[in-house]
């Protein structure tokens, strides 16, 4: 084991040693000292606080009957310019000169603190500064106001029925546009702070009187023990917080469509918001709820049944085609009927690699134009479509590296994995191509089985925030069959699933329902 | 992570794959297999299999080599074909006359029962003359034999002119005392024809050939009653003509139900075949009003078909042979005296009283009047 043991070797211990003082720094940064008197004082404070930062200004001058001097601190480009010169600067500096008291600045988040830590806070997140002559007490006005993009379309879940707004990077506005599917008090936010340097908002959106309390408290300890730097998107976040660290699914729907959160939250899921990132996690998720979408709620059930079936099926070509081409091919050839036997063999004939390696190297070629295509920008990435389309199609068939079948399979694969809703469980299953086909060069059919069959023992196994992965399924659960495979109609689902554990099963008046059975 | 990497180095290290493993590439598939007897009785073994490099210019690879069993002949074609013969995809097995005249010929076939990689539903065929000059047919303007010759009795089959036996149905009919097999046959004179079936007896020895006029009646005795009937019977009824014949008329069934009695009287096994079919006139090339005189060529019809029925119940029954499956039947009602005969049933059903009626009913005369 001694081989392996460098690849496990520890950072050396200087490094690590160095990395604790600058954790030291930090704590000292934030020590809680109090404002001086003096406004000099405090300005000189301000300036050593803010070494190297031209962005901040500190804006002196008198306000008041009796002159008093004050001096507002803030970030450039973090604040709103406009909320600043007319609600704090206009009144202060005009329309208080007549006035004997303390003018007022006309913004309504306003507060008053007292220790340097708060301050310092404070500026960095864009808010603006004011602090008086003669007063240990600074004013806090929210005026932040940073880049920021409207909303948009969702780019990574279209869909064609559903609602055209997809979250942004800021968190209240996300909460917002939650918020508006569901004004009812039992919507409940829970606020927490994650990443000492980032000091990340996130917030964990429920109904109270439908979700799981256990859930919730689980949910709540793991974000609360994330102790790191910072958190830039959702999928560190939801990386920190998965049950299981090695499995190749997601455990988390990371989802940028409001609509879907808003419809995972009514059956009882929790919806955990990041500030900063234009993503939510809706936790905890099941095998099956990556094979919903939106657009399946809002056409006809049989319709939608026949999508969603669909989509099983592409799940199983994109994860067991090429291997069954494989196995086929090296094995089990008795069970290809003649006519396709003879047409197989016929351009397999020209091909001199052996078919794990034809298949690998397909694959492979589609993953990296996959790739390329997305890195790419859009004018350029239509390129890569078309050299792709060529390359992999036409010439390789003609100069004899692939069989016509080989192509065949690629393209129904690549397609196949593209018809899921979810991204993240596209990845998972184009990954899990690989080692699939591995196991069907070795050992033929039986080897695909003996890998599907690990696959659903991983699956039976999982867990998503202490909730089974593979629910409705295993653990069985008649009620939920509703929604996995068939999409039932809509008046007949009238329980929420059982596999996000709500409290509150009943979500509908049953009277529709009763009329039908009578 | 630990865990992982040992359980992928154990795969890597442990497994090295079956040892089964055969790229498509690398076969070369017996797609027929042909059986013969030389002047001196000695087997003679041809193998056809197909090519697929393209540059080839014939893409079928025929070796004919006399071995002393089926898959000592596989060596022999090893020595000299492309990849490695294989039975997996084995079409059809081409039997000459010659060998299947000899009792005990089925125990050549049995390397095809015994691994289980070689395909049991592969055709059964009889062939009138050498098994190796069918094999070694080259037709210019058909696809490679063995897609021909498959698609050929395949068709053939619907149209009844004959059986298709496949090797299942073979080892289960010479297994089953109650029946015994036919297979079909073919003949390569210029070209390649489906002569019709051949019956087998007990030990599988050929016994005499049925045209397909009979095997279309034989077919309707088995109860399988599946694809295309046609017939063609001549009216004796009506005035012969000069030159065409004018007395002729077609049709084909569109629904035929058999229903076979057993009974046992008087030491003696008894049959009763009631068939029934609606047929449908396709041809008539006399006059006749079949509005008004249905009955007439209705009952025509049903004594024409008796007749043909009998006759050839009479022949298999001269044969000693069965191959209607009547003994399936003696032994499902009446196994008390089934049981002692069962060895000889041949003989036993020679000495049976087997009665055929048949009931004709005309369903539909075209659309012309």
């Amino acid at each position: 084991m001694y081989f392996f043991s460098r690849f496990y070797k520890k950072y050396p211990s200087q490094k690590r040693i160095k990395m604790g003082k600058m954790n030291q720094i930090h704590e000292e940064t934030a020590e809680d000292r109090l404002i001086s008197i003096e406004l000099f004082q405090n300005i000189k404070e301000i300036k050593q606080k803010f070494p190297a930062s031209p962005d901040l200004v500190i804006h002196q001058f008198t306000t008041g009957l009796k002159q008093t001097r004050v001096a507002l601190v803030y970030l450039d480009g973090l604040t709103d310019k406009n909320s600043l010169n007319n609600n704090i600067l206009r009144p202060m500096m005009y329309d208080s000169r007549e006035v004997n008291e303390t003018p007022l600045p006309t913004i309504s988040s306003c507060r008053t603190v007292s220790s340097w830590r708060d301050v310092e806070n404070a500026i960095l997140q864009g808010e603006s500064v004011l602090f008086f002559e003669g007063q240990v007490e600074v004013r806090v006005f929210d005026t932040t106001g940073w880049p920021q993009r409207s909303i948009e379309d969702p780019q990574l879940e279209s869909s064609l029925k559903g609602a055209h707004q997809g979250f942004v990077e800021t968190g209240v506005q996300n909460i917002a546009l939650l918020r508006r599917y569901i004004p009812n008090l039992e919507l409940r936010i829970k606020e927490h702070i994650v990443g000492r340097r980032g000091k990340t908002n996130v917030w964990i959106m429920y109904l109270e009187d439908i979700a799981h309390p256990e859930v919730l408290k689980e949910l709540e300890k793991r974000i609360e023990q994330i102790d790191i730097d910072a958190v830039i998107n959702t999928g560190e976040l939801a990386e920190y917080i998965e049950d299981n660290r090695y499995s190749p699914f997601p455990q988390f729907i990371l989802t940028e469509r409001p609509d879907s959160a808003v419809s995972q939250l009514l059956q009882g899921r929790f919806v955990v918001v990041v500030d900063r990132s234009p993503s939510v996690i809706i936790a905890p998720a099941t095998f099956i709820s990556f094979f919903q979408s939106v657009d399946d709620y809002s056409m006809r059930w049989l319709i939608a049944s026949f999508i969603r079936l669909l989509r099983f099926l592409a799940f199983m070509i994109a994860l067991l085609l090429p291997a069954v081409y494989i196995a086929f091919l090296s094995f089990n050839y008795e069970v290809v009927p003649l006519q396709l036997f003879l047409s197989i063999a016929e351009s397999r004939a020209r091909v001199p690699f052996p078919p794990l390696l034809e298949a690998m190297m397909m694959e492979i070629m589609l993953e990296m134009m996959r790739e390329a295509g997305i890195r790419l920008p859009a004018p350029v990435g239509q390129t890569i479509g078309i050299v792709g389309g060529i390359v992999v199609g036409q010439a390789a068939v003609q100069a004899g590296i692939v069989s016509n079948i080989m192509v065949i399979v690629v393209a129904s694969t690549a397609i196949a994995s593209f018809i899921l809703p979810s991204y993240d469980m596209g990845t998972a299953v184009r990954l899990l191509r690989f080692p699939m086909m591995l196991i069907a060069s070795l050992f033929g059919i039986i080897g695909i089985v003996i890998g599907f069959m690990t696959l659903l023992a991983h699956l039976v196994a999982l867990e998503s925030l202490g909730t089974p992965y593979g629910s409705p399924l295993a653990p069985f659960r008649w009620q939920d069959m509703r929604d996995t495979f068939v999409r039932f109609p809509l008046w007949s689902m009238f329980r929420r699933p059982e596999s996000t554990r709500a409290i509150q099963e009943i979500r509908m008046g049953r009277k529709r329902s009763k009329e039908k059975d009578s | 992570m630990k865990k992982l990497l040992f359980a992928l180095l154990s795969l890597t290290l442990f497994t090295t794959g079956c040892m089964d493993k055969m790229n498509i590439e690398d076969v070369s598939l017996s797609l027929l297999i042909g059986i013969d007897l030389d002047e001196n009785n000695n087997l003679i073994f041809s193998t056809s299999s197909p090519v697929f490099s393209q540059e080839a210019k014939i893409k079928e690879e025929v070796y004919i080599s006399p071995a002393i069993t089926m898959r000592e002949s596989r060596e022999e074609d090893d020595k000299t074909f492309m990849a490695l013969t294989v039975g997996g995809k084995v079409q059809a097995i081409l039997v000459g006359k010659r060998v299947m005249q000899h009792k005990g010929w089925l125990k050549l076939l049995e390397p095809l029962l015994r691994d289980p990689k070689n395909s049991i539903t592969g055709r059964i065929v009889m062939v009138d003359g050498n098994a190796y000059d069918v094999i070694s047919y080259l037709p210019k303007d058909k696809p490679r034999l063995p897609l021909y010759l498959t698609k050929l009795i395949d068709t053939a089959h619907l149209r009844n002119i004959c059986t298709k036996t496949t090797l299942q149905d073979l080892r289960r009919a010479t297994y089953e005392s109650g029946i015994t097999a036919n297979v079909t046959e073919i003949k390569k004179e210029k070209r390649l024809f489906v002569t019709g079936t051949a019956l087998l007896g007990e030990e599988g020895e050929y016994k005499f050939s049925l045209a397909p006029t009979e095997n279309k009646l034989l077919r309707i005795l088995q109860h399988d009653t599946k694809g295309e009937f046609s017939f063609t019977f001549k009216n004796p009824n009506q005035p012969v003509g000069e030159i065409f014949p004018a007395t002729a008329y077609s049709f084909s069934t569109s629904g035929i139900s058999v229903k076979t009695k057993t009974d046992y009287v008087s030491d003696k096994f008894k049959f009763d075949i009631n068939v029934q079919m609606r047929v449908v006139l396709t041809e008539r090339l006399f006059k006749l009003d079949i509005r008004k005189e249905a009955k007439k060529l209705e009952q025509e019809i049903e004594q024409e078909m008796t007749k043909r029925m009998k006759k050839l119940i009479h022949k298999i029954q001269t044969a000693k042979i069965d191959p209607i499956g009547l003994g399936i039947y003696a032994r499902a009602y009446e196994y008390e005296h089934w049981k002692p005969v069962k060895e000889r049933w041949g003989e036993t059903l020679a000495k049976a009283d087997v009665k055929v009626s048949v009931k004709v009913i005309i369903a539909g005369m075209g659309i012309s009047k």
